[in-house]
């Protein structure tokens, strides 16, 4: 595996010499999730290196189709775990795509996009209302505003930060300048938690269940406000600078075990930007941290449940994490778990990647839908809510009775116990 | 705006579709590589476009376009050919075949398989092993390349010792000629001389002379047992005699593949299944059929072995090892360039009892150069794969590289091989052709050419 882990802020080498060594042998052709949809070389790996090695020889311009073929990549990186050169072919379209901003700037609508990530509240507040005019069903949109809507979840009535704020407001939270805890009756570890734009936003009940699970494992938890991880930006080959000095500045003074995420792309992102301990704490996911203490006393599911669980890419290949989520599900009284054909392939989600190519990323994700529903599982688990985003809208737009939900969900119910469904 | 050229490429749109047309700038970039040798040096000749047919009277109809704008045709499969045959000349087309892969019909009774072009030869493996026959070409490449482009140089992989290579395996060829005709050759029967054998002529023809759009194939069934054996050499001259002492013993392996410490390292270090890295040499063997047979040959090749001061013989445990041995020896080739950026790979055969020699001039060669080579080879066919690992962006090394090609292949000839064992002669190969094809060979060879395609429009550059 290539070392991104370590990399820092601004991965501005010059990566030329490495991508000249790629053989052009072609074994990327067998793996690449974009290359098996769209059949061109300029999806794959080696044609990645040969984009590259044009633009940094100056042999071919930037030019908004180049940029175009450089967003063309998941980022997943199936081609470098399976390249035999080692090639890292995220590194170079990464550099490329830096290069690109360099040259040409930032499309509008990505500035916007991150503009929005930071504004927090007020972004949401317009989300809401583009949405509640968006959705209106006589309005006729074009194709990709329609796809748009597909692939994003309803908005939900209120942020999680908004929610925890008014639980604190009613005593279910303490609060300290600006800081939140979630006390547990015995505390047994004290973690922070990082919940990512994507929870924030889209998936608030993934907060909630992460608190719940952590108060039944006797687990503090320290919630500071928060911006964006930096993930979005670092695809984009932007700086995430700004977002790495508030993440230090909220994470950095809390004196904790560690700092756990349940967002697999945040979890890469932040271990990127803080290797080791440089946050003041190790990052984890949340299904590192939980095996690592246990699950301790769960008393199980209402019933059986048949589910499948899906790799995010930013789990398995970023964090080398595809155990762990495994030994947590397979804990659960009540949960058989089927392994689909191939877990850990790109569900196609990749972030903004299911917008911009939102035609693309569907036939991505279809892949992914057929391995799904051919385990007949009654719902695909997974870790990562940019992949929860993606093959919801697939089996809804599929019109099947199969759920997709995050591993905390199920682990929240089995604390809850048989006799306390928890909605949702 | 409407040169002759672009009316060509609103015609190709006609005849395929917009949808599968390229003449984007990046994109064209895109093909203006193989996995050939020195693709990253310099600016790339770029085609003029790329076009993806779905069948053979689209590729009929491409054909009499291009014979009709004067077109040089670049046919292509996966690109994954080490000899430059994919590598366009400028204001071509590229004719990429991968549209056209299905596997048309499995014949059980008769032993055969009817495939398209684009279908790749790993699939190909998987669906008839599924049904218990066998077609044995298995290029280490299998995983990407198609049958098109195995047809088009001929390919051969570890099984060629026992099995043979492309060109034993094939009946009958569907193909598009130059001008556009249509042509079936060969005979759907296991025997048959009505005619030249065109068939054994196109094979290995490099899309010189005609375009694939269907290819009927023979099938053997599938060998009941294997037995895989690793053996373990501290001096490479040795592991290279055994390789001759095998073959004279009578004992036919499935598989007889070599590798020296170079290629060792670099496998393992991709691979981690645990090779010897500090041995000299070693032969990986695979032996199948019939358990019983399999059991007396093993033993017969241990004595040969031990007679030859084999270090360590292991056996694969079982299956999954097996095909863990096999799947790192796949990956030398691309493995290789851990230790420098590019390699060189030459593809020279020599008659079986040569082999040794081969293994030890070229060596010499890569010493008095001071270059660094691995070697591995399909030894039980007397194939070696010189690796010069280099940097092909540095003239000076590059100079010593190409002394060093010239006296690798001259040693070839020498010993009564052959330069081009199975990754096709290309662009790269061509100017060699000479050391090993007589003058008045090379005319016959080229009336052909002629005559086939007498505007020279397939491939210009390539092969002859
Ligand atoms: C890692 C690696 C390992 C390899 N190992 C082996 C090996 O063990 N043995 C071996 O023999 N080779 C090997 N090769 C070389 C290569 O894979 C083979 O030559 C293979 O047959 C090429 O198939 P392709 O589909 O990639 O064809 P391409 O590279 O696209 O084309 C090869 C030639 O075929 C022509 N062609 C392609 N399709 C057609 C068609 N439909 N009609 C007419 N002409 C056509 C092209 O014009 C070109 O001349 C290896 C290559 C790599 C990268
Ligand atoms: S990126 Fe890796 S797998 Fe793909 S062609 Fe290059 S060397 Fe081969």
């Amino acid at each position: 595996m290539s070392s991104s882990n370590e990399a820092q802020v601004q991965a501005t080498d010059d990566l030329l010499p490495e991508a000249n060594r790629c053989s052009r042998c072609g074994a990327c052709r067998t793996v690449c999730p974009v290359f098996q949809v769209e059949g061109t070389e300029t999806s794959l790996a080696r044609g990645k290196a040969q984009l590259y090695r044009g633009l940094r020889k100056g042999l071919l311009m930037p030019t908004k189709e180049l940029r175009h073929l450089a967003g063309k990549c998941l980022l997943c990186r199936t081609c470098v775990t399976n390249c035999p050169s080692d090639i890292p072919v995220d590194q170079i379209v990464l550099d490329m795509r830096q290069e690109l901003v360099h040259t040409m700037g930032i499309p509008v609508y990505k500035k916007l996009l991150f503009r929005g990530l930071e504004q927090g509240g007020s972004f949401y507040k317009l989300g809401r209302a583009a949405e509640r005019f968006l959705r209106l069903p006589q309005r006729i949109f074009p194709g990709r505003v329609k796809k748009w809507l597909e692939v994003l979840p309803d908005l939900p009535a209120s942020t999680f930060r908004a929610q925890l704020n008014l639980a604190a407001a009613r005593g279910m939270l303490d609060r300290e300048k600006g800081v939140l805890f979630s006390r547990a009756e015995k505390r047994a570890h004290r973690v922070a938690y990082f919940y990512g734009c994507a929870n924030n936003y889209f998936y608030p009940q993934t907060g909630w269940d992460f608190l719940q699970v952590m108060r039944a494992r006797q687990v503090e938890v320290v919630i500071p406000p928060q911006g964006c991880c930096g993930q979005p930006q670092l695809a984009a080959g932007v700086t995430a600078e700004r977002q790495a000095a508030r993440i230090k500045e909220a994470f950095a003074p809390l004196r904790v075990e560690a700092i756990v995420t349940d967002c697999a792309s945040c979890g890469s992102a932040l271990k990127q930007l803080f290797p080791g301990i440089s946050l003041g704490a190790p990052v984890q996911d949340v299904t590192e941290f939980l095996t690592s203490i246990g699950l301790g006393r769960l008393p199980g599911l209402p019933g059986a449940r048949r589910l499948t669980y899906h790799d995010p890419c930013h789990a398995k290949r970023y964090q080398g994490i595809s155990s762990a989520p495994r030994e947590l599900l397979r804990a659960v009284p009540g949960v058989e778990l089927i392994e689909m054909a191939s877990p850990d392939t790109c569900c196609g989600g990749s972030g903004s990647f299911s917008l911009e190519y939102s035609d693309l990323s569907e036939q991505i994700g279809r892949k992914k839908l057929e391995d799904i529903l051919a385990t007949g599982a009654e719902a695909v688990v997974t870790a990562c809510p940019s992949c929860l985003m993606r093959i919801t809208s697939l089996l809804r737009v599929e019109g099947v009775p199969v759920r997709a939900i995050h591993l905390l969900r199920i682990l929240a119910e089995a604390y809850a116990g048989p006799g306390n469904p928890t909605g949702a | 705006m409407s040169s002759p050229k672009n009316e060509f490429i609103a015609r190709v749109r006609e005849v395929v579709g917009p949808r599968y047309v390229d003449t984007r700038t990046e994109e064209l970039f895109g093909y203006s590589y193989d996995a050939s040798f020195g693709c990253t040096k310099g600016t790339p000749v770029l085609p003029a476009v790329i076009v993806k047919p779905a069948n053979k009277e689209e590729i009929s109809k491409l054909m009499q376009l291009a014979t009709a704008y004067r077109i040089p045709v670049v046919p292509r499969g996966a690109g994954s050919n080490n000899s430059g045959g994919t590598l366009p000349v400028d204001g071509c087309m590229v004719l990429e075949t991968n549209r056209l892969n299905r596997i048309l019909e499995l014949d059980k009774r008769n032993l055969t398989v009817r495939v398209q072009p684009g279908v790749i030869t790993g699939q190909l493996h998987r669906v008839v092993e599924a049904e218990g026959l066998f077609y044995p070409p298995d290029p280490a490449s299998l995983d990407f390349c198609t049958i098109g482009g195995n047809l088009a140089e001929c390919a051969g992989g570890p099984r060629g010792v026992k099995y043979g290579v492309t060109r034993d395996y094939v009946l009958q060829l569907e193909a598009v000629l130059a001008d556009g005709t249509v042509i079936r050759t060969g005979t759907q029967t296991i025997k048959g001389v009505t005619g030249y054998d065109l068939t054994r002529l196109l094979v290995g023809s490099e899309g010189t002379l005609a375009i694939f759009t269907e290819a009927l194939l023979r099938l053997i069934p599938l060998p009941q047992a294997h037995h895989t054996i690793l053996a373990v050499y501290d001096d490479i001259r040795a592991a290279a005699d055994s390789v001759g002492a095998i073959i004279a013993g009578g004992i036919v392996p499935a598989c007889l593949e070599f590798m020296d410490r170079v290629l060792i390292k670099c496998v393992e270090e991709y691979a981690h299944i645990g090779l010897p890295t500090e041995a000299e040499a070693v032969l990986l063997l695979d032996l199948d059929g019939h358990p019983a047979a399999i059991a007396d040959e093993a033993l017969a090749v241990e004595k040969i072995c031990r007679g030859l001061s084999v270090r360590d013989l292991h056996s694969a445990a079982d299956e999954e090892q097996r095909q863990q041995l096999w799947a790192a020896r796949r990956a030398a080739f691309p493995a290789i360039v851990r230790l420098r950026p590019n390699v060189l790979t030459e593809d020279v055969v020599v008659p079986r009892d040569k082999f040794a020699d081969m293994v030890m001039q070229a060596q010499g060669i890569g010493e008095k150069y001071q270059l660094l080579v691995g070697m591995a080879g399909h030894a039980g066919d007397g194939n070696l794969h010189v690796e010069i690992l280099t940097d092909e962006n540095d003239e000076v090394e590059m100079a010593r590289v190409q002394q060093a090609v010239l006296e690798i292949l001259q040693t070839a000839v020498e010993l009564n091989g052959t330069i081009a064992g199975e990754h096709g002669v290309g662009r790269l190969k061509a100017p060699y052709l000479g050391l090993e094809i007589k003058k008045e060979v090379m005319a016959t060879m080229q009336a052909i050419k002629q005559a086939l395609d007498p505007l020279g429009l397939l491939n210009p550059g390539k092969f002859i």
